[in-house]
């Protein structure tokens, strides 16, 4: 990709709204008439969106109960004080400079592990573990302007017709759309925030089955799961239940 | 120390448990260590409760104790991250390059994550799943805005390129 290492450092700082008004215009104006670039930053755009997602898996196989015993072990034993153990199994591998393989052994950890849900849920619960990372200014101060864009390259996409109109509820307007993958399946994320909350609807062209509407609450979320014309559908959000359901029944109604 | 205080950050600190492991593992590359990392951060914060200020974050003080407890360590045995030696990037190769691969699926992803330099893999993850403005993760870093900059766009580039490998 015939891109420089400069203008990587200017999309990326654009896509993570960092980079000042004027440098911002400048590169719209050259992004308008330069499809490579264009084409460049979408991809910069998904390698984030894949960290994010690869990272929210990890957070599953984390041994918090275990963390939780030892914690509570070490303060009954030593009230205040810190323990050196840790240390030695520090000092032995940095000794015995060990080559530890990130990748390798946290992820034998996670496809080894029990997983308490099943395969078609897999995504969800990744999308739930990415919703607690969000806070309202995620779905920023004002709706995106590049809304209209992004619903359009999520239709063609997920193959199915997105637009503002059919994904109003209620009183709630898209903010932002984002195509995510998840195994490499496409994910398009349409965020709301209700009041301050945030919500998002997402959608998983992954040919599951037809599902009626279900809802459920998982770490303090509100949850409702469909899946109609071989596409996942989920609306998520730290709600009402009856809030988010009535929600979804407009969505699912009117994009169906 | 005031009991409020660090009853308030020990009930406080329980739910930010699975983050810090994340972090402790993105920073040591290895489980067992950073299970121990986190069972220390604990405990250090729990004994400096009264450094809490409260109505501040306590997830990103919990942070920067774990980085600084990671880093005094590693230094005081002259194996500071970025040195090479705990450095689990740079041993690893991709080796799912040059397999034939229509999935992308997250194992893969975290075993491209791991193979950036750890300075990459940990501004990653403090910007694009922890939240840190650029601002916010030079502080914690140590570093000026422009590196913070550069490491992102650095592994975006490397992570886009494993993508397109794995998709041609």
């Amino acid at each position: 990709m015939a891109t420089s290492e400069d203008d990587d450092r200017k999309l990326t700082a654009y896509l993570d709204g960092e980079l000042d008004e004027a440098e911002c215009a400048a590169l719209d104006a050259r992004l308008i008439d330069d499809p490579t670039l264009r084409a460049r930053l979408e991809a910069l755009r998904a390698a984030a969106d894949r960290t994010r997602l690869a990272f929210a898996t990890l957070l599953e196989t984390a041994p918090v109960a275990e963390m939780r015993t030892r914690l509570d072990a070490a303060l009954a034993a030593a009230p205040g004080r810190a323990g050196p153990p840790w240390r030695r199994r520090v000092a032995a591998i940095a000794a015995a400079a060990a080559i530890v393989a990130f990748a390798a052994g946290l992820t034998a950890g996670r496809w080894s592990a029990g997983r308490g849900l099943a395969e078609r849920d897999d995504w969800r619960q990744a999308v739930v573990e990415y919703m607690a990372l969000y806070t309202p200014e995620s779905f920023g101060e004002a709706v995106s302007p590049r809304l209209g864009d992004d619903l359009a390259a999520l239709s063609r996409r997920l193959e199915a017709p997105l637009d503002v109109d059919r994904l109003r509820a209620d009183d709630l307007s898209p903010r932002r759309a984002e195509l995510l993958q998840y195994e490499g399946a496409p994910l398009g994320q349409i965020g709301y925030l209700d009041g301050a909350t945030p919500v998002a609807f997402c959608i998983l062209r992954d040919g599951e089955p037809d599902a009626a509407l279900t809802t459920s609450s998982r770490d303090g979320f509100a949850i409702a799961s469909w899946a109609q014309g071989g596409r996942g559908f989920m609306l998520v959000g730290k709600i009402p239940v009856e809030r988010l359901t009535a929600l979804a029944r407009s969505l699912k109604e009117k994009t169906g | 120390m005031s009991n409020g205080a660090r009853e308030e950050v020990r009930t406080g600190l329980e739910a930010h448990l699975a983050r810090l492991w994340r972090y402790a593992l993105s920073l040591a590359g290895a489980r067992d260590v950073a299970e121990d990392l986190v069972q220390a951060t604990c405990l250090r914060a729990i004994e400096r409760a009264d450094q809490f200020q409260p109505g501040t974050r306590l997830d990103r003080w919990l942070f920067a104790i774990l980085r600084s407890i990671w880093l005094n360590e590693s230094r005081a045995r002259r194996v500071r991250a970025g040195q090479g030696v705990l450095d689990a990037g740079e041993a690893l190769s991709i080796d799912g390059a040059h397999e034939i691969e229509t999935n992308i699926s997250a194992a893969q992803v975290l075993r491209a994550i791991g193979a950036l330099p750890s300075s990459q893999r940990e501004t990653v993850l403090l910007v694009y799943v922890e939240g840190y403005s650029y601002r916010e993760a030079a502080e914690l870093l140590g570093a000026p805005i422009g590196t913070v900059m550069s490491r992102l766009a650095a592994a975006r580039a490397t992570l886009t390129r494993t993508h397109e490998t794995k998709d041609a």
